[in-house]
Order: C-alpha cells, then sequence, then structure tokens
C-alpha cells in the first residue's frame, strides 16, 4: 500500500495545526463495525486559509478483518484559489469535479475556471483520472473543458467536452450539452445531453422540469442511457452496439398537512428491449414543527427484464427463474422509517425493509431492519446500531455498528 | 349504503380531528400574527415595530411586546393574561426571525429611508397571507446586484457564516422532492450556485468519488432520513435495480469497483459460483441468451469479465472465430484496429469481415 494516505492524513492534521489561528473546519469519524470493514476513520477538513485561499481534505483509514492489511484513501486532497474580484478560480490537487453534462470525474489534476465579459465563463481541466488505493497506474489522463453562458438571471447552458486516456489508448472521448433556468417563479427545468464522439451516439441524456403549486410539487423526468457507451471505449464490450434503457415519468409532492407529505412517483423504464414500469408511493410525518421526529412509510414496485427471455416457437419462455437468480425480474417492497428525539440528546430510530422478488429461488422474502440510537452534545456525536438482514448470499446477518464523531471549528 | 357511507364520513372527520394535532393543522393552538387585518385597519408597521427605525445589523430582534399591544384602544383590555404572541403569532415564524437575526447581515434603519418607511416594498407577503412575511433572496435582489459576490461565492456579504446558517435557502434553490434523483441534471448547468453552499471539491466527493469510506446512508445511520444512495436492503437487490436502469451505475463506478467487490464475495470470473442459467450461450441466435443481456448490460458484464477476463469472450468472437460477429448492423467506431479493444479480435492481418 503506498504511503501517500497516511503523508495526506499528516497534512490534514499539520493544517488543522496550522490553522490554530485561522478559520478551519476540521470533522473526525470513528466507525466500527462488526461486519467488514470493521474500523475506519474518516477525516474531513476545510478552511480559508486567506481571503483567495482555501484547503480541503477528506482522507479516511480503513482495516478490515485482516488487521495487518489495513486500507486507506484520500478522496480530496486540494488547495482552491480565486481572484480577489470573483473573476477566475482554480483548484489543484485530487477532488471531485463536475463541469456541465460530463459525469462527475475524480481527478488528480487542475481546473481552471475564468468568468469572461457577455456572461461567459471559461472552464478547463486536466490530470490523472484517481485510482482506486493509489494503485500503481500507467500512461492514463484525461483533459477537457467547458464552455458555459449565463442567460439572464433565470438559467444558463454550455458545452463540454472530455477526452480521457487509459493506458495511452482513447478511452472516452465525450461531448456534453447542458441547460437549465428558471421558466417562471413557479417553474424550473434542467437538462443535460451527453455525446460518445468515438462512435458518435448519445450517451446519457436527462430532462427534468419542476412545477410548484402551492402545497403541491410535480416533476416530470425523463431519461435515456447508453450504457456501452458509458464504458470506456477500450472495454471489449464497448463494442456491442446501442441498446439504450430509457426511464420516464412523473414525481408529485402534496403537502397534505402542514406536517405531513405525501409522494407518488410513477415511471416507465424500457431496457433490453422490454416494457416495466417503476411505481413509488411514500407518507412522510413529521412529528414536530423542526422534523426533529419522523415517521415514513413507502411501497415501491420495480420492474426488471427477465434477461433470460428465449423465444421458443413463438412463445416466451422465462428461463430466468430456473435457479440462475439473476435474471428472474423485478421486486415488490415496503419500508418504514422513524425517528424520534427522547430528549435534547438522544435520539432512536429505526428502518424496516422488506422485499419481495419476483424471482424467489433465491429466497421469498429479503428483510432488513435497522435499530439506531444517536446522541449529540456540542461537538461530539456518536451512534450505536444493530443491523439485521436475510440475503440471496445470507439466511440471516446480524452486524453492530458504532460511530464517534468530533467536529472542530477554530476561529 | 347511506348510513355505512355516512359512518365512514363520520369516522374520517373524527380521525382528522383526533389527528389535526400531529398533522399540524393546529386547531386551538397559536395562530399566525394577522398583520393583513392590521394593514387593512390603517394601523403603520413602526406604530407596532417601533424599534425597526433604529434597527441595525446587530441589534435585538425588533418583536413588539404585550405593553405595545395593550396601548392601543383596540387591545386596551386583553382577554387573557397570558403574552399576546403565545397564542396570536406563529412560534416557527418567530423562531426563523431569531435566525436570521443571528445569522442575516441587515440594517432595517439604512433601508427604511429609501423607501419612505413602506415597509411593503421588502415584506411583500403583508398583502397576501401572514403566514411567510421575511423577505426572499430573490426580493433582495430586486435591488442588490451581486453578480461580483455571486461570481466570487462570497455569500458573506449578506450571510455571516453560511456554513454555521445550515439553513437551505427558500427562494432560489431548495432540495425539495426526490433531489437525490434531480441533482445530476441540476448540477449539470448550476454548479456554481452548488458551489455557494458545498464546497464541491470534498462534498461531491462523499459520494462520487472513486473510494468513499461509507457512504451517507452507512455513516449516519441513526438518521434513516439521510440523503443516500443505495439506502436500507440494497445490497440485496443491487443486481436488480442494476438491470433495471442500465448504464445507471456507471454514473459512478467503473466496472473495476463491481469486480472487487464480486471477487471478495467470490462471484467473479474464475470463482466455483457460476451466475448463469444454464444454456446461457446458445447455439443459435434464437437460443443465445448472453448476447441479448451482454447488449443491454455491458457493464455487468464488464464487471467480471472486463480487463482480462475479455480473453474469455475473444476466444469464440475473434475475427474467423465461431462467436461471430458481435458487432451490430451499421456499426463504426474512430478506434484504430491496432488500439484496444478492437486489436483482441482483429489480431494483426485480420481484415474487417
Amino acid at each position: 500500500m503506498s504511503r501517500a494516505p497516511h503523508i495526506a492524513a499528516l497534512l490534514v492534521l499539520a493544517a488543522a495545526a496550522r490553522a490554530e489561528a485561522e478559520p478551519l473546519r476540521l470533522r473526525a469519524d470513528a466507525f466500527a463495525s462488526s461486519a467488514s470493514p470493521v474500523g475506519l476513520v474518516d477525516v474531513t477538513a476545510g478552511g480559508e486559509i486567506n481571503d483567495w485561499l482555501r484547503a480541503d481534505a477528506v482522507v479516511w483509514l480503513g482495516a478490515g478483518a485482516a488487521i495487518d492489511d489495513p486500507d486507506a484513501d484520500v478522496l480530496v486532497i486540494a488547495a482552491h484559489a480565486r481572484s480577489p474580484k470573483g473573476h477566475g478560480e482554480a483548484t489543484l490537487g485530487r477532488f471531485v469535479l463536475n463541469v456541465g453534462a460530463l459525469r462527475p470525474l475524480h481527478l488528480d489534476g487542475l481546473d481552471a475556471r475564468v468568468h469572461l465579459p457577455y456572461r461567459l465563463t471559461a472552464e478547463a481541466f486536466a490530470g490523472a483520472p484517481v485510482v482506486q488505493g493509489l494503485d500503481s497506474r500507467s500512461w492514463d489522463w484525461l483533459a477537457g473543458g467547458r464552455i458555459g453562458r449565463r442567460l439572464g438571471d433565470w438559467g444558463s447552458a454550455g458545452v463540454a467536452f472530455l477526452e480521457e486516456r487509459d493506458h495511452g489508448e482513447l478511452s472516452t472521448q465525450e461531448l456534453g450539452l447542458d441547460a437549465g433556468g428558471a421558466i417562471d417563479r413557479k417553474s424550473d427545468a434542467s437538462a443535460r445531453l451527453a455525446i460518445d464522439l468515438i462512435s458518435s451516439a448519445v450517451a446519457l441524456a436527462e430532462v427534468s422540469a419542476v412545477r410548484r403549486m402551492g402545497d403541491v410539487r410535480v416533476e416530470l423526468y425523463a431519461t435515456h442511457r447508453s450504457p456501452s457507451h458509458l464504458i470506456p471505449a477500450t472495454s471489449l464490450f464497448s463494442v456491442l452496439g446501442d441498446s439504450p434503457a430509457q426511464h420516464g415519468g412523473g414525481r408529485a409532492r402534496w403537502r397534505i398537512a402542514p406536517r405531513l407529505d405525501l409522494d407518488l412517483d410513477a415511471g416507465l423504464r424500457r431496457a433490453g428491449g422490454e416494457t416495466g414500469i417503476d411505481i413509488t408511493g411514500k407518507a412522510t410525518l413529521r412529528l414536530d414543527d423542526k422534523g426533529r421526529g419522523m415517521l415514513s412509510i413507502e411501497l415501491r414496485r420495480e420492474d426488471a427484464p427477465v434477461c433470460g427471455q428465449t423465444v421458443t416457437t413463438g412463445a416466451i419462455a422465462r428461463s430466468g427463474s430456473d435457479g440462475s437468480g439473476i435474471c428472474g425480474g423485478g421486486w415488490t417492497g415496503a419500508r418504514g422509517a422513524a425517528r424520534v428525539p427522547i430528549d435534547a440528546h438522544f435520539t432512536a430510530s429505526t428502518e424496516l425493509e422488506l422485499v419481495r422478488p419476483d424471482d424467489q429461488t433465491r429466497g421469498n422474502w429479503w428483510p432488513w431492519a435497522i435499530a439506531a440510537l444517536g446522541w449529540r452534545a456540542g461537538n461530539w456525536d456518536a451512534a450505536l446500531a444493530t443491523e439485521a438482514s436475510a440475503s440471496p448470499e445470507y439466511s440471516h446477518r446480524v452486524d453492530v455498528i458504532a460511530r464517534l464523531g468530533r467536529r472542530w471549528e477554530l476561529p | 349504503m347511506r348510513m355505512s357511507r355516512r359512518a365512514i364520513a363520520i369516522a374520517l372527520a373524527l380521525g382528522l380531528a383526533a389527528c389535526a394535532g400531529v398533522l399540524g393543522l393546529r386547531s386551538g393552538g397559536p395562530t399566525s400574527f394577522p398583520h393583513r387585518a392590521h394593514v387593512l385597519k390603517g394601523i403603520a408597521c413602526t406604530t407596532c415595530h417601533k424599534t425597526v427605525a433604529t434597527s441595525g445589523d446587530d441589534d435585538a430582534l425588533h418583536l413588539p411586546d404585550d405593553a405595545t399591544c395593550t396601548s392601543s384602544a383596540c387591545h386596551a383590555k386583553p382577554h387573557d393574561p397570558k403574552p399576546c404572541l403565545g397564542c396570536h403569532a406563529d412560534p416557527m415564524a418567530i423562531a426563523g426571525a431569531a435566525e436570521a437575526r443571528v445569522h442575516l447581515k441587515f440594517s432595517h434603519v439604512r433601508h427604511l429611508p429609501k423607501f419612505s418607511g413602506n415597509c411593503m416594498r421588502c415584506h411583500v407577503g403583508v398583502a397576501d397571507s401572514d403566514v411567510q412575511l421575511r423577505p426572499t433572496m430573490q426580493t433582495c435582489f430586486g435591488c442588490h446586484d451581486h453578480e461580483a459576490h455571486q461570481n466570487a461565492r462570497q455569500c458573506d456579504a449578506c450571510h455571516k457564516d453560511l456554513a454555521d446558517e445550515g439553513t437551505l435557502p427558500q427562494s432560489h434553490l431548495t432540495h425539495d422532492g426526490d433531489w437525490l434523483h434531480e441533482h445530476g441534471a441540476r448540477a449539470g448547468a448550476a454548479a456554481e450556485a452548488c458551489a455557494s453552499c458545498h464546497q464541491q471539491e470534498s462534498f461531491c466527493a462523499q459520494c462520487h468519488g472513486v473510494t468513499v469510506a461509507a457512504l451517507p446512508a452507512r455513516l449516519h445511520m441513526d438518521d434513516p432520513f439521510t440523503a443516500s444512495v443505495h439506502r436500507a436492503g440494497f445490497r440485496s437487490r443491487h443486481a436488480i435495480e442494476a438491470r433495471a436502469e442500465p448504464g445507471a451505475c456507471a454514473t459512478c463506478h467503473t466496472p473495476t469497483t463491481c469486480e472487487s467487490c464480486h471477487s471478495r464475495e467470490g462471484v467473479a470470473a474464475g470463482s466455483n459460483h457460476n451466475p448463469h442459467p444454464p444454456g446461457w450461450i446458445g447455439l443459435t441466435r434464437a437460443t443465445d441468451q448472453h448476447g441479448r443481456a451482454a447488449r443491454s448490460d455491458p457493464a455487468s458484464c464488464a464487471a467480471c469479465h472486463g480487463g482480462a477476463g475479455e480473453t474469455l469472450c475473444v476466444r469464440c468472437h475473434q475475427v474467423g472465430g465461431i462467436g461471430g460477429n458481435p458487432h451490430p448492423p451499421g456499426w463504426s467506431s474512430r478506434q484504430p484496429l491496432g488500439a484496444l479493444p478492437c486489436r483482441r479480435c482483429h489480431v494483426l492481418g485480420s481484415t474487417v469481415p
């Protein structure tokens, strides 16, 4: 394992020490579970070193069942600078980047953005894609940019480009178009489109429009994904052609009473040449005006393609439920959750889920439950939970999970 | 029949009445202060909110006390000895105003002269209802052009400490609805708006990092209402959900992510556990299952058979092999034949069939 995570952890602690006289936020969580990973420490730090420079770091160190095989990673260690009047900004280090219609990128590198006249914004980035666990890497890199323009005070639109190399070979070349804004005081919409330039096809398209009408909020959405264009072009599985999946539908939330929300999500899915439905109904009740205590119950039905269909003499025979377990349609389930404050410091919570898969060769029911007790006092917080489940892999499984967190805020 | 309908209606009404408190319908509880009624009577705002005219950045809230109410002819004889605002004001509105006082930089004394004491220029809600009277950010932006501040994401022109404030802006962007599913499309065109509150470099990494220590649902297991992907028994459902929405996993995960977990659980290529049904590889197009499944969700195949595992496919699908051409009609790519993955099947000297 690389020493880099330990060095990064030292940098975080050094930053904490350095920042005694500077604004800094530091949070550390110790997490322990009877299931793997056994132990975990998650450290998040960030603060403004001065008016134009900020530093952030997120580091985790874990230890599995084999205590001599610790794992660790640096998620973020970056410095972010901006010009005094906000004309430009730059980030250097390891960070997650969200650029227009491109999917989020985790990279070691540089991102720079500058605001131009006519409400234009130009952004450019380059670096090496982050490799899990800081493994050794070969000649892989990515680069791209985005030109965006703000549209009055109501929206913005942009075009982005990404090229990525894997072991020096072209793995992604993508063009992204994005747009979004408020149509009026009660409506807004956004859309993004990613085009795979290597094999000239739409990789991802997403549209969402929202309308608010008093206590009712309605959203219409549609997504088009082409999986073979979303995986790297260096993969053999990218040559199988365009077999897109679509998902579209509507969501509505009705605040039926000041403390009671009803949610309904109904959609249509199309994947692998099959069409199915996805429907969810949910009720959420706040037990007090601030929502410290809450109850919710949710019912859901989700169809999935029966991938093992075989055509025999004009009839369709479902061969997925013959013991394979991976091709047997969708699932139906219910979920309930509760969070009840006991006093100013303690909160009890529970979440229960019961799933009935269509293909019952791997179990008729998949129950899952967790019961937890949370505690918060000043900058400390802690939680202790018991999780129990039965799944296709385990007839029963019980885990105990504990977390202890501390937050520091230095002036 | 009519009786039973009436009984159901009565039962519903009784149930609603019994639950009114729980549902927040507030029957008998505090009500919003009737600002509108006072305005219609011609009472000036500063008659009650006397300290507004001198209220600076750090002054206390200027809510009227009981003496202010009883000093008027209308309320000279209060009907109840309890504090007036205990019943005639929404405690959430008072709490909201107190929060705003703590977290926002705002001086009434600098604003009043500019509008000749017309409070409704900003508190537009007085004319409509009594519920929400605090001006929205949009109202502020009606006069104040904060473009430079927004570009620099310097919210501290108005917000004392946005992270400490921790409240969602009510006027320009709220995370209502199924925000977890919506945020991708929204963030695409509005990354700078997100960055107003979230330090994107680290906030997005909590879920979108190549590795994450623990997803929010796991780390905050004591709060079942934490927004997070992969909730509850997702581990059991993940194969179905991946199949229901092919490509969705690739939003965050690379095929190697799946492979590392599948290897740990002993369901990867080379393990004793074969997840495929009998007859997975059919000899004819009609009986073939694996080709159709691979086209629908290639990332699932790559999860086990990616990288070196691709040689399994190449054994049959290389040029001249018995597996035939895996490309669909009209397939084209800008990859040269000597590059990956073409060269796996199109070995040197072979031609495009």
